[in-house]
């Protein structure tokens, strides 16, 4: 296997459409019900933590690009090749497939759990993730190209919804935001480490990295495609904690679909059944992302033929869908996730870094000796 | 042909919508307002308006009753005795009885949000007496009781002259350490029709005390923003322009208009609660049932200062009223834990410290026109 990855000019793309995919990829299903498992850690200061989270994701995203750019044009997959060796980096490599579609299985769960909850109790899950699932293999068939311009759509036709943030704030009560930093730093650091489960999404730089058209430019547009998340997180954090009173806020599973509840308008009186229906447009662009590096990974490391690896693989996680049929196996399966993502996403990165930085550092020495 | 046979498995998936459970406007009945009251051995008793959409019948709407130990229990029940399926996606008010909210700890409200199909806009209303009589009340001129409730809270809630009872407000209130939720009272006018007859305040889930409609406008004056409302203000001053009343009645009456207001509530000693509540308002004085020259500016600043003392008292006499009653409808307590650090203020501390808890109101009126004559 080759370490350098460059494809042919026509899959470039632009660099600007970063952003997109990060934000895209970032948005997703953590972000239904962030602010209660925030709220339960830092309580009012809770948005201090979504600030910290965001923070923190901009380091590691610079530190991703950083290794990347030790390399010129590659991936994760050949990266880890290089550092590790033939058979570590395979194992390696297979974990972050193994991560991406794990990824995948909780969008999927979740969403599918908040439909069933929300919209439709009786449909069985079968159906969703079937569905689901045909669209995914039609989009990663599609290409690379073809799943970036779901995102970037899917962010577009998605704006609409953010004009409703205006309806919460009719009920807004401002005291609930004060005293300021009443809670320690320490859970406020704890709300933020919980942050790890709704800003995860960015980690597909790694793979997508070779795609981009202008190498140089990657950094300035992901740290704008973060800070877009950032801002969206931090806004929705504030309002429900002004529109929701403590009490409420500790019980409520997806406080950001429940503020829809209170939007009403003259045509459509419910607007969170078309809120959580429409949902499916922004979380697709994620499973097609997830999808498709997973896929790629295999492509790279062992050299095997996408079509088939895509059908093994959604076979398996339509399978592994039907299982996780409760809430509180969804739960744990979350919460199992959100520790290990929490590693995986924030502390990895600083880890292969200094690996990569200390392979060269080798390598420019014993050529020096030669 | 393998195009095709992709085509034709894509177009199959379309008959899989077939899965979702259907729901045919025919075939349902539509719960509009629902009324609980306290049953026998705990039993919840509901009473359901349930509209239909038939062309056939002349009469849409039916009252259906029943009981059960659970709230959804009730509606599992009362499907028992209806020919269409009751779903409550069109629940537009709900109906305490009063002998269950003096009970307290009802959840009914807290039950129901966990049930998506229940808007959060739902109002919430208090009745004297029973839940059941008000909604079987049976008067020509109001076809749907149902709906005639939903229309007369609307429309009184948005004239700010009843306080605002969404579900939403009522739990958030409910949930707020330092703040107890209000309900607005609605009577049996005789056999006329409904009246709106006062405020429930509560301690927790348990209703407490009432207050009647004149001070629920000083309610709203504390708790709300007035961007427009009417209301007459009883002056009982010594100044002799102000005096005499007319013929019909010897009390001083003015009324206002458009009124406009805003508050502030600040804490101005932690270790003994105090308060300083600054309410500001400006109305326009439509009519002042005394023979006082309006266009004086001097006579203008005494009317003015004459309905500010009159306000005061009646703002201080509604505090004492919710103290004694130890309901803190205002929202001090969540005034005293914004603005102390690390207070961490449960209920129950803040009921002992509420009851001695100061408060100086200081009201600012001003008149900003007074209609079209001087």
């Amino acid at each position: 296997m080759k370490v350098q990855y460059q494809p042919k000019s026509p899959f470039l793309l632009s660099t600007f459409l970063i952003i997109f995919i990060i934000h895209a990829n970032q948005v997703g299903i953590g972000i239904h019900g962030f602010q209660r498992v925030i709220f339960l850690e830092a309580k009012q200061d809770a948005w201090i933590s979504v600030l910290i989270a965001g923070f923190a994701t901009h380091i590691v995203v610079f530190v991703m690009i950083k290794t990347l750019q030790l390399y010129g044009s590659t991936d994760i997959y050949g990266i880890q090749h290089e550092v590790y060796g033939k058979w570590l980096g395979k194992v390696f490599s297979s974990l972050y497939i193994l991560y991406c579609l794990w990824v995948f299985l909780i969008i999927l769960k979740n969403y599918i759990e908040v439909l069933q909850t929300w919209v439709f109790p009786t449909v069985p899950v079968w159906l969703f993730s079937f569905s689901i699932l045909l669209l995914v293999i039609y989009g990663v068939t599609g290409g690379i190209r073809m799943i970036v311009g779901v995102g970037f759509f899917s962010i577009i036709l998605s704006l609409w919804m953010f004009g409703f943030i205006g309806y919460p704030l009719r009920f807004a009560d401002y005291d609930h935001l004060l005293p300021v930093m009443e809670s320690n730093f320490v859970s406020i650091l704890k709300g933020a480490h919980k942050m790890s489960l709704t800003t995860v999404g960015f980690e597909i730089l790694y793979v997508i990295y070779p795609y981009m058209e202008k190498k140089d430019k990657v950094q300035k547009y992901a740290q704008i495609g973060i800070a877009a998340t950032t801002m969206l997180y931090l806004i929705l954090m504030l309002v429900a904690l002004i529109y929701f009173s403590p009490g409420q806020l500790e019980s409520t599973i997806w406080p950001t679909l429940s503020l829809f509840k209170i939007v009403r308008l003259p045509f459509i009186e419910r607007t969170e059944y078309v809120a959580v229906t429409f949902w499916l447009l922004i979380i697709l662009p994620n499973l097609m992302l997830y999808m498709w590096a997973a896929v790629r990974g295999i492509r790279r490391t062992f050299g095997l033929k996408t079509i088939r690896v895509l059908l093994v693989f959604t076979t398996c996680i339509f399978v592994m869908s039907l299982f996780i049929n409760t809430r509180l196996k969804i739960n744990r399966f979350n919460d199992i996730f959100a520790s290990v993502a929490f590693y995986f996403i924030f502390c990895y990165p600083f880890v292969l870094y200094a690996f990569a930085l200390l392979k060269q550092k080798i390598k420019a020495y014993k050529e020096k000796k030669k | 042909m393998k195009k095709e046979g992709w085509f034709c498995i894509s177009l199959s998936i379309l008959l899989l919508c077939g899965c979702a459970e259907p729901k045919i406007l025919d075939k349902l009945g539509l719960n509009t307002t629902v009324g609980y009251d306290l049953g026998k051995n705990g039993y919840i008793l509901g009473t359901a308006v349930e509209l239909k959409i038939d062309p056939n019948t002349s009469k849409d709407v039916v009252i259906v009753e029943s009981q059960s130990l659970t709230i959804r229990g009730i509606l599992t029940n009362a499907n028992k005795t209806t020919s269409r399926r009751l779903t409550s996606g069109q629940l537009r008010v709900i109906i305490y009885g009063e002998d269950l909210l003096t009970q307290g700890k009802t959840k009914i409200a807290q039950t129901l949000t966990s049930d998506p199909i229940i808007s959060d806009l739902t109002y919430l209303a208090m009745t004297d007496g029973k839940a059941r009589d008000l909604l079987n009340l049976q008067v020509e001129h109001i076809p749907d009781i149902g709906l005639h409730i939903f229309r007369f809270m609307e429309q009184n809630t948005k004239a700010k002259t009843m306080p605002s009872s969404t579900m939403q407000e009522v739990l958030h209130a409910h949930f707020t350490v330092g703040r107890e939720p209000v309900m607005p009272i609605i009577s049996k006018n005789g056999r006329k029709g409904v009246l709106f007859s006062g405020v429930a305040i509560f301690k927790g889930a348990k209703l407490v005390g009432k207050i009647n409609t004149e001070q629920s406008f000083y309610l709203g004056l504390i708790n709300d923003k007035y961007k427009s409302g009417s209301k007459d203000i009883l002056i009982k001053s010594d100044s002799p322009k102000l005096k005499e009343g007319n013929e019909r009645s010897h009390k001083t009456v003015a009324a206002l208009d458009s009124i406009q207001s805003r508050k502030n509530i600040k804490l101005i000693n932690k270790d003994k609660p105090e308060f300083n509540m600054d309410i500001k308002l400006s109305a326009r004085l439509l009519e002042i049932t005394s023979p006082i020259d309006i266009g004086n500016p001097q006579n203008m600043k005494l009317i003015e200062t004459e309905i500010e003392k009159s306000m005061k008292k009646n703002i201080e006499k509604l505090i004492a009223y919710c103290q004694s009653k130890n309901s803190d409808v205002f929202g001090l307590g969540e005034t005293y834990r914004s603005s102390v650090r690390h207070s961490n203020l449960t209920d129950e501390k803040w009921y002992k410290m509420y009851k001695n808890a100061k408060v100086n109101v200081k009201v600012d009126f001003s008149v900003i026109r007074t209609g079209l004559n001087e």
